[in-house]
């Protein structure tokens, strides 16, 4: 695979909202999302506020790149599908979901398969699930 | 995240992010399949993980002294006698509930083990009821789901759906059917809230329109805390006195281990530790109400108290039940206790679910040290005589020279013989007297109406025999 390829070919991953979470997704439960295969470090992997990880990466960051996992997935949905913006914060906080969101990863709970780092496959379904939807 | 300690020597300094699940990703149930959800750190498969869940289910809907029953058998057929009344929000919990009650009351043809004989297999041939309180009329602009409710509730045809209203507190209406004498002498009652004895005063005339007296209450309590407490307790009072007239003898709520968890902690915050029992089983009995045919005693129980919000999650989701949601109430959360103990209670169960289970456990085993003397004429809950000299002795309500009003004073025994503080539990009696920009605003306004059930409670309540005198013209002889 030549790097030229790499960096248009595209993962299509089916996304679920359940539990409430679909109202700030346009009301839709399933979407289609197409991701590429590596995405730019996220800013945790870059720490801005720690001088002595900034100035090490400084001049890596340029060329590096990660694999596209379920972290850049959450960014991507925040950014680009999320209708709702002004309740941008019941979906995601601090680059992970907000606590009371449960993940599935091919309908297995994310913490098996280690949570945001977890790099995406073509196919993937992944669902997103609110727990803050009361007794 | 780091701590100050040095990696080279102490490889715990760095406090990586450690897995969420003890061994290996297998079922440490069957040990056969792979895991599908991790639970408190066990990991679960999907067959496995509906099967503890049912069984935490079953376990928590047996009464004690079912449980005392010498065989299995014993204690499934008597959990399944009794006519019951579910709670059912649109939320989460009360969905996961009316499905796990459903599938325990009349067990579908995949469900059945232990033979055709066994007690859990036989189609149970009591009622059960399921009630909605709808509370669009508390606030303007809320909608009113209760169609949603009904399209939602069709599916479990075994179940019959009442609908009753928050505003049903406040209608004499509503309230005729408890009650042996009819609509007209159901009294109302109100306070005032400038004086802390909190003046009680009640009248036989016809009230006014329930959703503005329902406003009117709301709009004048003086914190979010209040208001949000408020809602709870009429909710959870208007189940009762449904359960009551519906004869009932158990109130079943979706209440889960995170909520139950979360309550707990709200409740002591706002004052109410005596009632740390009551957040997980109660049993309440309605007072001065003619039900001599209907049994004497409704227990609430919570079957979902030891299954967390994640458990109910991921049930909903694989059993593909629809969750309506909770409708959002335009109560500043971030400013009520209700609130920011939910907000970080549900922050802890990402990191730490075993400390959020561990609240629920410890607060099992406290019991409080008093005995209870009367119930609250609010909440309805028991209460221990002396919180008014309790709060005398914890907080100052007025400055020096400026006792007239304090009802926390022990000299004002006067002043609490026409207020309705001394039928209130601690609780209560703080909602009421919150000090906050609000309550400076209310000063001096007029009466406060109350919820109905407030004067058959209070100690102050009107006498049958004047209530018979009053309307005593109208009566025709025997």
């Amino acid at each position: 695979m030549t790097s030229s390829s790499s960096s248009t070919e595209q993962l299509k991953i089916n996304v679920d909202f359940g539990g409430g979470l679909e109202i700030l997704f346009d009301n839709k439960r399933s979407h289609v999302v197409s991701l590429p295969l590596r995405v730019a470090p996220s800013s945790s992997d870059t720490n801005p506020t720690d001088p002595i990880s900034s100035s090490t990466t400084e001049s890596a960051t340029a060329d590096e790149t990660r694999p596209t996992d379920v972290s850049a997935l959450i960014d991507h949905l925040k950014d680009n599908v999320l209708s709702d913006r002004k309740r941008a914060g019941l979906f995601a906080e601090n680059g992970t979901v907000r606590p009371g969101v449960l993940v599935l990863i091919n309908d297995s709970d994310w913490e098996l398969e280690g949570e945001g780092s977890y790099v995406l496959k073509d196919g993937d379904n992944v669902s997103f699930i609110s727990t803050l939807h009361g007794g | 995240m780091s701590s100050c300690g040095n990696p080279a020597t102490d490889p715990d300094a760095l406090m990586e992010r450690r897995a969420k699940f003890d061994k290996t990703t297998d079922c440490i149930k069957c040990k056969v399949e792979r895991g599908s959800i991790v639970v408190r750190h066990a990991v679960y498969c999907k067959n496995c993980f509906f099967a503890v869940v049912t069984h935490k289910f079953r376990r928590s809907l047996e009464h004690p002294s079912d449980r005392m029953a010498s065989d299995a058998r014993q204690a499934a057929s008597s959990s399944r006698t009794k006519s019951s009344l579910v709670g059912f929000s649109g939320g989460l919990g009360s969905t996961v509930l009316l499905d796990a009650v459903d599938r325990f009351y009349f067990p579908h043809e995949d469900l059945k083990k232990g033979g055709k004989a066994h007690p859990r297999n036989k189609k149970t041939s009591v009622k059960v009821h399921m009630c909605y309180v709808e509370m669009c009329n508390a606030f303007t602009g809320i909608t009113d789901r209760t169609s949603d409710i009904t399209d939602a509730c069709k599916d479990y045809e075994n179940l019959e759906l009442h609908i009753c209203r928050l505003e049903d507190a406040f209608d004499p209406n509503w309230w005729s059917k408890f009650h042996p004498l009819g609509t007209n002498i159901i009294p109302s009652s109100s306070i005032r809230l400038d004086d802390e004895a909190l003046p009680f005063t009640q009248s036989i005339e016809s009230s006014s329109d329930p959703v503005s007296n329902l406003r009117k209450y709301l709009t004048s309590l003086p914190t979010p805390t209040a208001v949000q407490s408020a809602i709870k307790t009429m909710v959870r009072v208007i189940l009762l006195y449904t359960a009551r007239f519906l004869r009932c003898s158990q109130v079943i709520l979706g209440t889960s281990l995170t909520s139950l968890s979360i309550n707990l902690i709200s409740s002591i915050a706002q004052g109410g530790g005596f009632n740390v029992p009551e957040e997980s089983y109660e049993e309440w009995t309605a007072s001065s109400v003619d039900f001599s045919a209907q049994p004497t005693t409704i227990r609430v129980i919570r079957p979902l108290r030891d299954i967390g919000m994640k458990e109910c999650s991921a049930w909903a989701w694989w059993r593909n039940l629809l969750i309506i949601g909770k409708e959002k109430l335009p109560i500043n959360e971030r400013q009520s206790i209700g609130g920011l103990t939910e907000e970080f209670i549900i922050g802890l169960e990402k990191d730490y679910p075993s400390t959020v289970s561990a609240i629920a456990r410890t607060c099992a085993k406290v019991n409080p040290k008093d005995e209870a003397t009367s119930r609250c004429a609010v909440c309805q809950r028991p209460h221990p005589s002396g919180a008014l000299d309790w709060k005398a002795r914890i907080s100052i309500r007025s400055l020096s020279g400026d006792e007239s009003s304090s009802v926390t004073d022990s000299n004002t025994h006067g002043d609490r013989a026409s207020g309705l503080a001394p039928d209130l539990c601690y609780a209560c009696y703080s909602h009421f007297v919150s000090r906050s920009s609000k309550s400076i605003a209310i000063q001096g306004d007029s009466a406060i109406p109350l919820p109905t059930w407030v004067s058959n409670s209070s100690s102050r309540k009107v006498s049958l025999e004047r209530l018979k005198e009053s309307i005593g013209e109208y009566l025709l002889e025997e």
